[in-house]
Parts: C-alpha cells; sequence; structure tokens
C-alpha cells in the first residue's frame, strides 16, 4: 500500500476521514500496518502490501487477532482495549 | 468469499487481456477529458485495472478475494506498474464521497441479491465526483441460465453446477435497471447477445453519469 492512497481512504462503516496509519514494515510500499477509525474505533489490517477494509461480519477473529497481538507494542492502549471488532479486553 | 478465491484460481476466471467494454469506456472518458482517478470495482485479477493504469489513470481496484488482490499485485509489479488495490465489500466502499472520476463495475455487481445492488449502486453514487462516469453491466432475464438453481428471490439464483456453483446471480430487465438508476443520469443502456455454444448469453450494459 502506497502511502497516497491514505488522501481517499474512509472508514467503510462511517465514513470518517481522515483515518489514522501505523506503519510496522515499509519498503517501497508499506508491508503491514494498521488503519484506524478514531471516530468508531475500528482496526484495519494491512497485510502483504494490501489494506484490509472489511465489514465486522466478514472479519475473521482468527486471523485478524493474532496479526492484532503480533503488533501490540505499537499499537495504542485504547485501540488495544477498544477497538472493533476485536480487542484484547479480558 | 470463499467461491471467488477457488474460482479466480482457474485461469480462464483471470484472462490479461481486457474486455472490449473496458477499451471503448476507457476512450470514451478520454474524450470528455476524464483521465483522472478510476475505481475497478471487483478487480479479480487485475485485468482492467492494468489496461486503465496503462492509459494514463490513476486506477484504483477492490475485490473481496485474496486470491485476486494477489494475482494483481503480482501483475502489476510484474510490469512496473503503479496502482491502488484494497480488500473490501462492494457494498462497504471505504473511500471518501466523491473522490472518482470514474467506476467500472463489470461481471460484479449482480452476484447478489436485490438489496444488495441498490446498496453497491448507492456506495457507487456517493464516491462519483458530480459528472464522474459508470460502466456496469447485469446479467439479462434472456440469459440461458436464468431459472437455473436454487432460487433465493425473484431472478435470483444459486448456481448448483460447474465452475459457479455456489455462486449468487441476479438476473434483469431494463425496467429494473432503470429503476436502480433513478438517481443517475444514463448515457447509454444496450443490450448485448451472443450464442455460446448454441446457448444464448444476454447482458445489459450501461453507461450512466451523475
Amino acid at each position: 500500500m502506497k502511502r497516497k492512497l491514505m488522501e481517499i481512504l474512509a472508514c467503510p462503516i462511517d465514513k470518517h476521514y481522515p483515518l489514522e496509519l501505523l506503519v510496522f514494515d515499509e519498503k517501497e510500499e508499506i508491508v503491514e500496518g494498521l488503519i484506524i477509525c478514531p471516530k468508531c474505533l475500528r482496526w484495519y489490517p494491512i497485510r502483504d502490501e494490501i489494506p484490509e477494509m472489511l465489514p465486522d461480519e466478514l472479519r475473521k477473529e482468527n486471523e485478524d487477532l493474532p496479526f492484532f497481538k503480533k503488533w501490540k507494542e505499537k499499537i495504542p492502549e485504547k485501540i488495544l482495549h477498544e477497538g472493533k471488532p476485536f480487542n484484547l479486553k479480558k | 468469499m470463499i467461491e471467488w478465491n477457488r474460482i479466480l484460481q482457474e485461469k480462464r476466471y483471470s484472462p490479461e487481456e481486457p474486455d472490449k467494454l473496458v477499451i471503448s469506456f476507457a476512450a470514451f472518458l478520454k474524450r470528455k477529458k476524464k483521465v483522472g482517478r478510476v475505481l475497478d470495482l471487483g478487480c479479480g485479477a487485475g485485468r482492467h485495472l492494468i489496461y486503465m493504469a496503462k492509459q494514463g489513470f490513476e486506477a484504483h481496484g477492490i475485490d473481496i478475494a485474496e486470491t485476486g488482490l494477489n494475482a494483481t499485485k503480482c501483475r502489476l509489479k510484474k510490469q512496473n506498474l503503479e496502482a491502488h488495490i484494497v480488500k473490501c465489500h462492494m457494498n462497504f466502499l471505504p473511500y471518501v464521497d466523491s473522490c472518482f472520476d470514474a467506476v467500472i463495475c463489470l461481471h460484479t455487481i449482480y452476484h447478489q441479491k436485490f438489496k444488495g445492488m441498490q446498496r453497491t449502486i448507492s456506495e457507487i453514487h456517493r464516491i462519483l465526483k458530480e459528472n464522474g462516469f459508470l460502466s456496469v453491466n447485469f446479467l439479462s432475464k434472456r440469459t440461458y441460465k436464468y431459472g437455473k438453481g436454487e432460487k433465493v428471490e425473484e431472478n435470483t439464483f444459486i448456481g448448483q453446477e460447474g465452475i459457479e456453483k455456489g455462486v449468487l446471480h441476479h438476473f434483469t430487465d431494463k425496467e429494473e435497471i432503470m429503476c436502480l438508476f433513478k438517481d443517475f443520469t444514463i448515457i447509454k443502456m444496450e443490450s448485448q447477445e451472443r450464442k455460446i455454444e448454441g446457448k444464448l448469453s444476454s447482458r445489459w450494459i450501461l453507461t450512466a453519469t451523475i
């Protein structure tokens, strides 16, 4: 994913703009990262250079949570504990 | 989603040559001086996205199947082309309002029920700029597949055999299209029919603007 895509990306659910971008691994493009909607607190993974911005019902917890945990040191506390559709709150 | 990951592994579902519709739509956009940002909605393995990028458009593509998106990514890198791809659903587009000069939606929108199609069209309307253009096609009720498979609602069937087993198809007619696009100005609507091994394939092709 190229950074300039953020210029037109909005949350697919509430259409909020601008979204926040966390970059975990970047080469020519962002390889892994997170896109966050600061309004509804949904987070969307960037994996293998492709942002994945699916509605909640199409998200897979068994695929998304391991990714979320892998990068938890770099994710803000609020998203870690209140993020949607999945978070690390006990 | 699973069906499309499986289907897109079939070579005939990931051709490299663009549909003639896209070639003529690109030429139409150039005549209208709209060589700007274009979205290929349901880009699959990327043949139309790549064609539009080669034609000088800022090309964007979405799909729900990672098989198609990964193939698109590889093709783009191989050809040293720039385009933007997102994995998302066509009824929940992750873009700001009024940001695209054009949208291409071929062989995609009819793989859902009527309400889903209404939702997709509403999303396309939202993301198109004023005077932006849309190219979209629909399966006609005249096509040989109509009525085959499990009926899930009026004019909507799930295929029970072949490669598209488990895939939903909605079939439509001129009146329904006019109703679906009441918020658009229809520039051109035509029926495209041909015989494939003696069976009638029939689609509606629409060019519209807002």
